[in-house]
């Protein structure tokens, strides 16, 4: 929760985005289907974006801080301490997500479809964290966020180019893809991607921390 | 003597392979904290002081060497619950302080009602029971540093590890974070103390380890360090001053410096003029002196090294 009150104003400004624009079209009315459904898949890009951008960017600012030191000499593995900035991560996204829902149900009046659209969208953010994290125990936060998008763009690119079964495998592209896809005709919960991207999650989640509990804590002395 | 906390022959190199700038932090350091004594941990800038720190608490690794702390190699998380730690420049959670050292109490493992009695009691301890409710993010340095010694004694450890405690305090803050150091110390704790407030530590330490370039240069007990055992002050009545190359003090009572291996002889030349020898004594610097004496000798750290 720390890590969450320390993330608020970003948090709290794409939230405002996304209310005043989802309420604006809600209570304006008049407004098409579409413009509705265009709002609900920008702004899961957007907190796409944004879950990556916190999770890269959650070590390295722990540190620049110096908070992490007095954390870390308490008796806290840091597998841990990295799963609880994790967690914060998810918590942003899934105030970010009910919004989404809410803002969503009040100009479609679809709840049926929105909330296994909201339950993907905390799929999709938790494996964009998971990477990005894992990146940013090594690499400085915009390098970890780039390798991130790289790494997710190659498997989507692969997934597409293989087919099949590779698309619940390698889940970035169809769970991606159903978001900016997000009322076409036929949309669904993909579960086995959904499955998929979390298992995937928990590898990267492994990885990560591996890789941090052997690396330095740099902290810039003043 | 049981070692609580020891550094064995610990090197540390930063900079990986492809860096352009590799600095040897510590070089073959060993350093042993023994149960229930103050260890004052001296040295200027860039000596490796918070390196070695920063290596017993875990944060980074040796490249070569090892360490324990409390039996236990560094890095050990449960071993850390027995610990206090309080890094230099503190920073903490920004949320009302009393939230703040329960947070961290509750990282080490206490869990009501042993965590509400133990915030309860250091807030106390620390003046901070009025503040309690406000948020530190809004506190002064000194403030901070009081919180910040609240949560590395939440959980009434066994070794405490600090990093400058008092340099953000005023007069009155340091007083009382010295009296409650030797109460800690009384109650058989074992503190590892970095400063450089030379006053601070001369008057609290048991011991004093002095580092310079990642060595430790000299170490040993207060009194053995601030006394010259190659040196004696002689103070004699009776005598003329400019016969023995001494200074008169306001009693009237001449007084001059000899060489340990000397004293024998400067006494019987004492006698022999008529006089009379009123005391010896082994001479005794300031820490200040020792310090400058040891650490001037020291280049900075060598790139490349």
């Amino acid at each position: 929760m720390n890590f969450v009150r320390e993330q608020r104003w970003p948090l709290i400004t794409l939230l405002l985005y996304v209310v005043v624009f989802g309420g604006g079209i809600a209570l304006t009315g008049g407004q098409s289907e579409d413009d509705t459904l265009f709002m609900l898949r920008s702004t899961s890009i957007y907190g796409l974006a944004f879950t990556g951008l916190l999770a890269a960017s959650a070590i390295n600012n722990e540190c620049r801080t110096r908070r992490i030191l007095a954390v870390l000499s308490k008796g806290l593995e840091r597998g841990k301490y990295l799963g609880g900035l994790l967690l914060g991560a998810m918590i942003a996204s899934a105030v970010y997500c009910a919004t989404i829902f809410a803002v969503g149900a009040l100009a479609t009046h679809k709840v049926g479809i929105l909330l296994p659209f909201a339950l993907m969208l905390m799929v999709l953010f938790l494996l964009a964290a998971t990477v990005a994290m894992t990146f940013s125990t090594v690499f400085h936060p915009l390098l970890a966020s780039a390798s991130a998008a790289f790494l997710l763009g190659a498997e989507g690119i692969a997934a597409r180019a293989l087919g099949g079964v590779w698309l619940d495998f390698l889940p970035a592209w169809t769970l991606v893809d159903r978001a900016v896809n997000f009322g076409a005709p036929g949309w669904h919960l993909p579960w086995a991607a959904c499955a998929w991207a979390i298992l995937q999650a928990a590898i990267f989640w492994a990885l990560a921390t591996a890789i941090f509990s052997r690396r330095d804590i740099a902290v810039a002395i003043e | 003597m049981t070692p609580v906390l020891e550094f064995d022959r610990i090197t540390k190199r930063y900079g990986g392979p492809f860096s352009s700038r590799k600095v040897m932090a510590l070089d073959d350091f060993s350093l042993t904290v023994n149960q229930g004594e103050i260890l004052g941990f001296l040295g200027p800038n860039g000596a490796g002081k918070t390196t070695a720190i920063h290596l017993a608490m875990g944060f980074m690794r040796p490249t070569a060497g090892a360490g324990h702390m409390l039996g236990k190699p560094f890095g050990d998380a449960p071993t850390r619950r027995r610990i206090g730690f309080l890094a230099e420049n503190v920073a903490l959670y920004h949320r009302k302080a009393a939230k703040v050292v329960r947070f961290y109490g509750a990282l080490n493992g206490l869990r009501d009602p042993q965590l509400a009695r133990a915030v309860r009691d250091v807030l106390d301890t620390l003046e901070l029971n009025e503040v309690r409710d406000r948020n530190v993010g809004k506190f002064s340095r000194g403030m901070m540093q009081r919180v910040g010694l609240a949560q590395a004694l939440v959980n009434d450890p066994e070794l405490l590890v600090l990093d400058e405690p008092t340099s953000a305090l005023d007069p009155l803050g340091r007083v009382a974070v010295r009296e409650l150091l030797l109460r800690a110390r009384a109650s058989g704790k074992t503190i590892f103390l970095s400063s450089h407030l030379l006053s601070e530590i001369e008057s609290v330490c048991d011991r004093i380890a002095i580092v310079s370039r990642g060595r430790v240069v000299r170490i040993g007990t207060t009194g053995e360090l601030l006394e010259r055992a190659d040196l004696s002050e002689i103070v004699a009545r009776g005598i003329e001053a400019a016969s023995f190359a001494g200074d008169v003090n306001e009693e009237g009572l001449v007084r001059f410096r000899v060489f340990a291996a000397q004293q024998r002889s400067a006494i019987e030349r004492v006698w022999t003029s008529g006089g009379e020898v009123v005391r010896v004594n082994p001479v005794r610097r300031t820490l200040e002196e020792i310090f400058l004496e040891l650490t001037s000798k020291s280049e900075p750290p060598k790139p490349g090294a």
